[in-house]
């Protein structure tokens, strides 16, 4: 209940009464409560200014890298004889030390700090507004002052250093970059024999052939490497996922394409991000350190949802150009298949990097014989399901979510995807 | 906020003492009893640093009042009033740092707390028992021209507070 109200209600009747009854006991007993009130009101009348601010050490950082929040008060107003403020955190966000909350006297231009530690696991923390309320020592005069001090914390997610993964586009770009473009011209790789041009260097010069055909010159030609485009769509569908209390497996998918992302943008190439979960969120296709940081945020963001569409067929395919590469990120389902056979069909290259559920699973059950048989059957309709992804000429890569990314992916560079396929 | 939760004991116990005093005048044992299980409960939630003030707060403050209306001793209700005034005001306090147990608190502001409670409830007191050896007679009119003036006055405090709050 209000206090100044309260006073002021039970003063004002006694004196009342006091003069209506002519009983001058209510008259003494109302002065103590004049006193009060009076003191409340000469201490509390001046509007306080107060102003704040919110610094983070970072505000951007890994997971589990603890982030120091200060907050600072500043009084310009008159003495303030009582402050406090308590900042709220964003749920999962755990402190770790410090203080969130203080209440303190404040002279003109003095200021009270805040300072406390906390960690998240990936994501984007907004911080609450900050409410700060000030009154007299007595309590009697209360004022609550909004403070516009926002703060976001993003916490992004793992990346992992992985080898360069295998990918042939049908259409590169006109930059150099890593790919191989199916084009003769300069480069490393070996591509083919052609007529000696003029400029031709000596050393390209293909000896063995020309001393087959005495009146002729023949040239090594070489496969030009150039930068790609590769269009990277995170499956963010809540079904596709199984997560325990521990882990989740939408993790492992997030960690994968911030890997994939960082591995191509270093290569040079132009790399686009689409999350489909809930809804489409896509980040356009970029270059370069900006890019990495665009698609680090999104990432820092996304969450698996309820979609309202459960399959893969409102995927945005004019997102990505014509022929270019398609890496998706998901554990796959059975109505995937069509619309990546469609994928395919249009010309695009694809590489399904699949984190695998049932080894995810089976690693969470107990070891019993009705398991094994179960994890067996399951098992084999994966298998099934990814050679039919196979035979349309998709690249899988088959992930045991108990190996690391990086160590995954050397299965694509070392041999060909069926091979990851047989031996995950 | 040991020193808060101490000086909060005190003021209600005094309190209730004086309450005591002012029926055990009249026999008032049934009010008696009333006040001291109504003291007894405010002070554990106290203690604890839980908020329950205002409802204690206005069962002491009715059982005053009642006194007044009996005609009690002026002087024991007084000291019961401000001793009630002073308990209720560290209760809220007392349960007001428990809020921020796990935060930043000042020592200063809980000396400067208590310094201000102690000199208020002094002056209400003194004040009180200083209206007490004045005598003025009034007449009918007289009465209700100033209790036109408390109302006024009242309404305009309000209206200043509504503004400025």
């Amino acid at each position: 209940m209000n206090r100044l109200v309260l006073l002021s209600t039970l003063t004002f009747g006694l004196i009342l009464f006091g003069l209506g009854t002519m009983n001058r006991t209510f008259l003494v007993l109302a002065l103590p409560l004049v006193i009060f009130v009076l003191t409340g009101i000469i201490f509390g009348a001046q509007t306080p200014q107060v102003k704040a601010e919110r610094n983070l050490s970072a505000w951007r950082v890994p997971i589990d890298m603890p982030v120091t929040v200060k907050v600072t008060f500043t009084n310009q107003s008159e003495k303030l004889e009582q402050i406090w403020a308590a900042d709220s955190l964003p749920a999962d966000l755990e402190k770790i030390s410090g203080e969130t909350s203080f209440l303190a006297s404040l002279d003109p231009g003095e200021s009270a700090t805040i300072e406390y530690t906390v960690r998240a696991r990936r994501g984007t923390y907004n911080f609450a507004p900050l409410h700060a309320s000030t009154s007299d020592y007595l309590g009697i005069v209360r004022r609550t002052i909004p403070l516009r001090l926002g703060g976001s914390i993003a916490v992004l997610p793992d990346i992992h250093r992985i080898p360069p993964v295998p990918i042939h586009p049908q259409q590169t770009r006109g930059y150099p970059g890593t790919i191989p473009a199916r084009l003769g011209g300069p480069g490393i790789t070996f591509f083919g024999v052609r007529e000696y041009q003029v400029g031709d260097s000596m050393h390209q010069v293909n000896w063995r052939a020309s001393a087959r055909h005495p009146y002729s010159l023949y040239s090594n030609d070489f496969e030009q490497e150039r930068a790609a485009d590769i269009g990277l769509i995170l499956d963010c569908r809540r079904e596709s996922y199984l997560a325990t209390s521990k882990q989740s497996m939408f993790e492992y998918s997030v960690t994968a394409t911030a890997s994939l992302a960082q591995s191509f943008l270093d290569d040079g190439n132009r790399v686009g991000l689409v999350q489909y979960g809930q809804y489409i969120a896509w980040t356009f296709p970029g270059y370069g350190k900006v890019q990495r940081e665009r698609i680090l945020a999104a990432l820092a963001q996304a969450h698996p949802g309820v979609s309202l569409v459960d399959h893969l067929e409102y995927l945005p395919v004019r997102f990505f150009s014509p022929r270019s590469q398609i890496i998706l990120v998901s554990p796959l389902q059975n109505k995937d298949l069509e619309v990546l056979f469609n994928f395919r069909s249009r010309g695009y290259a694809l590489l399904v990097i699949s984190p695998n559920p049932v080894s995810f699973e089976m690693a969470h059950l107990p070891d019993q014989a009705p398991v094994q048989v179960a994890g067996r059957i399951a098992r084999l309709e994966r298998v099934v399901l990814l050679r039919q992804l196979q035979q349309a000429g998709i690249r899988v890569l088959d992930w045991d979510l108990s190996l690391p990314f990086e160590q995954a992916v050397l299965t694509l560079t070392r041999g060909s995807a069926r091979f990851a396929v047989r031996n995950l | 906020m040991k020193s808060v939760r101490l000086a909060f004991i005190i003021s209600l116990g005094l309190s209730l003492a004086c309450l005591a005093a002012a029926f055990f005048n009249q026999r008032g044992w049934i009010q008696t009893l009333v006040g001291l299980l109504i003291g007894a409960q405010w002070a554990l939630l106290g203690w604890k640093g839980r908020r329950s003030y205002s409802l204690s707060f206005l069962g002491l403050l009715a059982l005053l009042i009642y006194g007044a209306v009996l005609n009690l001793p002026v002087v024991w209700l007084l000291g019961s009033l401000v001793s009630l005034l002073a308990a209720w005001d560290l209760g809220e306090f007392s349960a007001h740092l428990v809020e921020f147990a796990h935060g930043q608190v000042s020592p200063l502001l809980v000396r400067n707390h208590l310094n201000r409670i102690f000199w208020v409830t002094g002056a209400g007191f003194v004040l009180g028992a200083s209206a007490l050896l004045i005598k003025i007679q009034l007449g009918f009119e007289v009465a209700v021209l100033l209790g036109l003036l408390v109302f006024v006055g009242i309404a305009g405090a309000v209206r200043f507070l509504r503004g400025n709050l």
